[in-house]
């Protein structure tokens, strides 16, 4: 196996933490799962064709609108449904974000067609070298994006008055309402964001590869995975996770032949999830045993 | 909820049910002999309108449309002395093939059709094609290889006909056009996981040595894969002139902009499946020219198509979609025939008429072999801006170009 392999899937991996970081930020601040978000990346990418139809503006400079469309259109729907559901359980949400799914799958469907699309962009058929390596353009752009919003969410949630209010209202929504933050207009912000990083994603696929209709769904799949894979709700964690999947995924193909490349992660997959427990639990006694030792030498 | 409010909704779950059994067993209500008179006769299909291999599903609908178009105009088919118009119903089963075999059910059992038309590529023609069998409703399908088509049923279709051509034509032609290239005769394959592309890419591979030719790489991925870089800095290093694939189109438009991207130019490219849309040059543009493949030969000479040929052309361009409309009209009108040549909608006697088919269609002269597939001519064709030429065998549109300049910096 040779470095290209591992380059590939790092490269990939950028894409992949790209798609969770939107599903992490809602599930780690609602717990909400939101099932039509590989759907809100398929919209970014026809919300984009339609602005270089119309402006004929690049695919990453039609962001400036896309971006904001998409997350003023979210807004709405959080504050206004989703949020009112979260209150009759976890349940209700999930089964209306899936309804949102089909509706914008089908919707997009009867204006657009089924047919296969790409923004047209000349360089997602360039090529560069990455430690001797050729390597597309467009992929090492697409890690770059994943890095990049991984460390603003980060920055925001960590130093900023609002991501201050995320916090709180994802720890202890019914505390923080008592102590003047607005919850409501919290999640709502937190579901626009997503929709916003989603449309970032949107507008990445469809130059780099290609979209239709029902594409959202392959990559939701995606997303979960990268965010079981690097925990909820943590931004570094989203990144981590991204690049470990891209990474199994192109080491496992290499190995095992590509045939068995989506074999490879969902198997990594399942031997993550059953084995997390576990490793929490030796963790967690270890630390017990550390301070156990550490207490016993301040009594000596 | 009152106890009488359940009863009601019993009730009325009840009568939905037996409403549904009725139509089942009744076929939709309708005799087997003949609908009722001022009644169209109903033929259907479950066909890809949105999905990986969506760009197929308008062409083939407009094939099957003219053609019901077509008998429509000139007056339906009689039964009895009665004349029915034809009303063609379509599902779009979203290239599911679980949806394929539940879709057609429907079509049977609730439309009440008489017969059943295709979809496209095995995956999602086999499961209808059971249907087909299990129901006893005859159904013509095209866009379909032929070998894997007919290894759906190791005992043999009933009731399904299928029309395309065969994986044997693919190799043969392929390594044929190659033949008439200078190539260092070095082969990579490029295949998808799905029935055709098992088929076709092993024999792709199993017929190389025979042909003179070395596969010095295979990379078989399951569809959806759109990372190809690993498999393409492979074949550039296997210094390999030749590339086959069989892939759905949008894996195919990631490996075409990679390979374009990791600056590996084959001399010859075939894309089979993948470019057998426009699709194919309208996503990828100019990076689409030079890239070959291999599909139906041009179309029927004959008189009688010559007006519905020159249409369908003006209307599509001269490409694969042109050639597509044309052989799902050539599907529609053998099972619309058949139920005019034996004058009822029954199931066997429909299937007993299409059996006995041999008559030019724009297809091609159609007469069914015993495992109920007919081979179309093939040729390879090659893109030329947003038009498809026919450049082996050599009829004078044009001239075999090396290397894929679309391709190339």
């Amino acid at each position: 196996m040779d470095l290209g392999v591992v380059i590939a899937g790092l490269l990939t991996g950028g894409l992949y933490a790209t798609i969770g970081l939107g599903l992490s930020l809602v599930f780690g601040v609602m717990k909400l799962v939101n099932l039509a978000h590989g759907e809100l990346i398929v919209v970014g990418a026809y919300a984009s064709s339609l602005v270089i139809t119309w402006l004929g503006l690049d695919p990453f400079l039609s962001l400036i609108l896309v971006v904001p469309v998409l997350a003023a259109l979210a807004y709405p729907v959080q504050r206004y449904l989703l949020t009112g559901l979260l209150r009759r359980g976890l349940e209700p949400p999930l089964v209306a974000t899936f309804g949102i799914s089909l509706v914008i799958s089908a919707g997009l469907t009867a204006l657009a067609g089924g047919d296969p699309r790409k923004l047209p962009s000349t360089y997602s058929t360039a090529g560069m070298n990455l430690l001797g390596q050729q390597v597309r353009v467009i992929d090492v752009v697409g890690l770059g994006i994943g890095v990049a919003l991984t460390v603003l969410i980060y920055l925001v949630m960590r130093h900023t008055r609002w991501g201050a209010a995320l916090r709180a209202a994802s720890t202890d929504p019914a505390t923080a309402g008592t102590m003047g933050i607005n919850v409501n207009a919290v999640y709502a912000i937190t579901f626009a964001a997503s929709a916003a990083i989603a449309a970032i994603g949107g507008v990445f696929i469809g130059t780099a590869y290609s979209f239709t209709p029902t594409s959202g769904m392959g990559y939701i799949l995606i997303g979960f995975t990268v965010v079981v894979l690097g925990g909820t709700g943590s931004a570094w964690g989203t990144l981590i996770g991204g690049l470990v999947l891209g990474l199994v995924q192109s080491v496992g193909g290499a190995l095992l032949g590509g045939q068995y490349r989506d074999f490879v992660i969902y198997a990594f997959f399942i031997i993550v999830l059953a084995a997390k427990p576990v490793a929490e639990r030796l963790l967690d006694a270890s630390r017990n045993r550390a301070g156990a030792v550490r207490q016993t030498g301040v009594r000596a | 909820m009152h106890k009488s409010t359940k009863l009601l909704a019993a009730l009325g779950v009840t009568a939905l049910a037996l409403a549904g059994c009725q139509a089942g067993g009744g076929g939709g209500g309708e005799s087997t002999d003949g609908p009722a008179a001022g009644d169209a006769i109903k033929i259907g299909a479950s066909i890809p309108l949105t999905g990986g291999l969506a760009s197929f599903g308008p062409i083939i609908q407009a094939g099957y449309q003219a053609a019901v178009d077509d008998v429509n105009a000139d007056g339906g088919i009689v039964i009895d002395g009665v004349a029915h118009p034809v009303e063609l119903v379509l599902l779009d089963n979203e290239t599911d093939p679980n949806k394929v075999a539940d879709q057609a059910r429907t079509l049977v059992l609730n439309d009440g059709v008489a017969g059943l038309l295709g979809s496209v590529t095995p995956g999602l023609t086999i499961p209808a094609s059971n249907v087909a069998d299990l129901e006893g409703v005859p159904m013509v399908s095209t866009l379909t290889p032929n070998g894997a088509w007919a290894g759906g049923n190791p005992d043999g279709w009933q009731y399904a006909w299928n029309l395309f051509m065969d994986e044997q034509q693919f190799s043969d032609i392929v390594y044929a056009t190659a033949d008439t290239a200078d190539t260092d005769k070095k082969v990579v394959i490029f295949a998808d996981t799905e029935e055709d592309g098992v088929a076709t890419g092993g024999l792709w591979e199993a017929e190389a040595p025979g042909k003179g030719y070395e596969v010095v790489y295979r990379a078989d991925n399951p569809a959806g894969t759109t990372d190809f870089t690993a498999d393409i800095n492979a074949a550039k290093a296997a210094g390999a002139d030749i590339l086959l694939a069989i892939l759905i189109p949008p894996d195919a438009f990631a490996l075409w902009e990679q390979m374009k991207a990791l600056d590996y130019v084959p001399d010859l490219a075939f894309c089979l499946k993948c470019s057998s849309s426009a699709a194919f040059q309208a996503v990828l543009g100019d990076t689409a020219e030079a890239t070959s493949n291999v599909y139906l030969a041009n179309p029927s000479d004959a008189p009688e198509w010559a007006d519905l040929t020159a249409k369908v052309i003006g209307e599509y361009g001269q490409n694969v979609d042109a050639s597509s409309v044309l052989a799902a009209y050539s599907a529609a009108r053998i099972l619309l025939d058949g139920i005019a040549a034996a004058g009822r909608i029954d199931g066997a006697a429909v299937n007993d008429a299409i059996a006995a088919t041999d008559k030019e269609y724009p297809i091609g002269h159609v007469k069914f072999r015993a495992d109920h597939s007919f081979p179309a001519d093939a040729a390879t064709l090659q893109w030329f801006g947003n038009t498809q030429l026919q450049v082996f065998p050599a009829d004078g549109e044009a001239q075999l170009v090396t290397p894929v300049v679309g391709l190339q910096q």
